[in-house]
């Protein structure tokens, strides 16, 4: 008898352990997500209904959300972006899907030495890449100086208000192009070879092969590629902080410049935490529509 | 079999390939080149693609007129972005085994909670964080930069991803054995996890090394800027900055990433394409 009842308690103390188990497993990570993100995330939310003076709180209702509205500059920044994110992303991605394609071929000799170069950018640290072109792209600098080989005259590439974006554009598409390619190298490889045999006895050339299942297979890495650089854009802060500064005449001012000079260089902490919601509720619809074009297929 | 047949269509490829690599590898070889010139090389009426005259004077610059130590941020970076990474990925891991292999109360509602924090983008807890910080007096300590990276969401989904396809009668065979459910993460499902954890540890180590906005915001003193923070200041000149030194700077900055890379060739680049192809 004695021996049925300490199995049973062994079993049951065994049962607990067992059922414990995930929760230990889960509780580091959910420590630190609770006061490294639960909480900032509700806590932001209170100081943007809030006006920071002195390290106080004030109640301030919707003010600092209100005040938004006719802040042109923080629209500025979102136009800016916006127009980045237009030109930049489609560019970006059809030189990826491009490269990645080429990098693949079968044909192509040197494939693994083109594959370390294109991956070279990705390990140069967004500050150091921005310090460089920040002279590449000066009024003697690199571009310039090749520009006047053709005999193009030089252009302000950092001074202008057309050009300063396009500087931006230009240094980031050198560094994120190469990130994109490899992803997409990833996917293409894993694109079994019979298909293609296949598809050639059917007598389907390259370019039918290429666009109905090449680009089909791709999908969903070129979605997900397209969703992750949106949000990136949107977020942009390196590149306008070191190359532009923001300027001329905040013409390269991004929403997340902003947001560090509206929140560390005058430390209005209240609305800073204000356009750092609204900025998450821009991106939020934007990811959504995108998701929701890209699944009905109308975008890619 | 190699064909020895000439295409035309050959040669394009292989022009436009090389015009793509020589735009991605020339910068890089500029930004190492430049750090040996002086400004009327950088500026020069012909571009000056060789090495210059000028490393010493430049190197004396960085050291006496820069206003941080670089190898101070070059540690700096290196221990921040490593102990970031073992921590970010060690709970993440562990995390993410739980939400795969295990079916627990608050499962289901714990991980959708999660699912709506990943849509909530970083900026938005920048102040609160700095808040929190400078109130634990944490300001311009690793601990600032190192706690709040610990938390990778990314890194639970793509854990828990690859081992929602972890074989169940390896785990079942390991507890016949009289593992404990600790014992069979470290022993079995560790071991054989290792593209997954690869893929997270360099794309958390990638993320952190680059990161500049938050260390910008909770590292006021030059001691303890990383790279990024250190680089970002030599912007802030009246005049006109000696790019040679500048270009200097972010070279000796770069080339820890890039010995890594060297010893760890294979796993960076399956790594960040196995971070994605899942």
């Amino acid at each position: 008898m004695a021996m049925l009842e300490d199995l049973r308690m062994h079993k049951r103390r065994r049962n607990f352990r067992r059922h414990s188990v995930p929760y230990l497993f889960v509780a580091p990570f959910v420590l630190a997500f609770g006061i490294f993100m639960v909480f900032p995330i509700l806590y932001a939310l209170i100081i943007s209904f809030s006006r920071w003076q002195g390290g106080n709180l004030r109640w301030a209702g919707l003010f600092q959300y209100s005040t938004i509205f006719s802040d042109s500059l923080f629209w500025q920044g979102l136009v800016n972006s916006l127009i980045i994110l237009v030109i930049q992303v489609p560019v970006m991605l059809i030189l990826a899907v491009m490269f990645a394609a080429m990098l693949n071929s079968s044909r192509l000799k040197f494939k693994s030495l083109f594959q370390l170069g294109f991956f070279l950018p990705i390990l140069i640290d967004t500050t150091a890449y921005s310090l460089t072109f920040s002279f590449i792209l000066a009024q003697h600098g690199l571009v310039n100086q090749l520009l006047g080989l053709v005999g193009i005259s030089p252009i302000p590439w950092l001074t202008s208000m057309f050009w300063s974006k396009v500087a931006v554009m230009i240094a980031m598409t050198w560094h994120w192009t190469g990130y994109n390619v490899v992803i997409l190298l990833g996917g293409l490889q894993s694109i079994p070879p019979e298909l293609y045999e296949a598809a050639k006895v059917d007598g389907a050339g390259p370019i039918r092969q290429w666009f109905s299942m090449t680009i089909p297979m791709l999908r969903p890495l070129l979605v997900l590629e397209f969703i992750l650089s949106t949000i990136g854009t949107l977020q942009l802060f390196t590149e306008p902080y070191i190359l532009t500064a923001g300027g001329p005449d905040n013409s390269s001012l991004t929403p997340v410049l902003y947001l560090y000079q509206v929140g560390f260089q005058q430390f209005h902490f209240g609305y800073a935490s204000a356009l750092a919601y609204l900025l998450a509720i821009i991106i939020a619809i934007l990811s959504f529509f995108q998701l929701r074009f890209t699944r009905e297929g109308s975008i890619l | 079999m190699k064909s020895s047949r000439f295409h035309l269509s050959d040669v394009w490829l292989h022009a436009i390939v090389f015009i793509g690599f020589v735009a991605s590898i020339y910068p890089v070889y500029l930004m190492f080149v430049s750090g040996t010139q002086n400004n009327q090389q950088i500026f020069g009426m012909t571009p000056d693609l060789l090495p210059g005259h000028s490393f010493l004077v430049n190197y004396k610059d960085l050291m006496s007129n820069a206003g941080f130590n670089i190898y101070q941020s070059v540690g700096n970076s290196v221990i921040i972005s490593a102990v970031s990474t073992i921590l970010a990925v060690f709970l993440a891991t562990l995390a993410g085994f739980a939400f795969a292999k295990y079916r627990f109360a608050v499962s289901k509602g714990l991980f959708q909670v999660i699912l709506v924090a990943i849509m909530i983008p970083p900026q938005v807890t920048l102040i609160p964080l700095f808040v929190m910080i400078s109130k634990i007096g944490l300001a311009n300590s690793y601990w600032a930069i190192i706690l709040p990276a610990t938390v990778s969401i990314f890194g639970v989904f793509l854990m828990r991803q690859s081992f929602l396809s972890f074989p169940d009668e390896l785990l079942d065979a390991g507890r016949i054995d009289g593992l404990t459910d600790f014992g069979l993460f470290l022993r079995i499902v560790l071991p054989l996890s290792k593209p997954a954890l690869s893929s997270l540890a360099i794309l958390t180590f990638l993320g952190s090394w680059t990161n500049l906005l938050w260390p910008l915001v909770v590292l006021n003193d030059s001691s303890s800027y990383t790279i990024p923070v250190a680089l970002s200041t030599l912007t802030n000149t009246v005049t006109q900055p000696n790019y040679g030194m500048m270009m200097l700077a972010a070279s000796i900055g770069t080339i820890p990433m890039l010995i890594l890379f060297l010893l760890l060739r294979r796993n960076f680049i399956s790594g960040i394409m196995g971070g994605y192809n899942r």
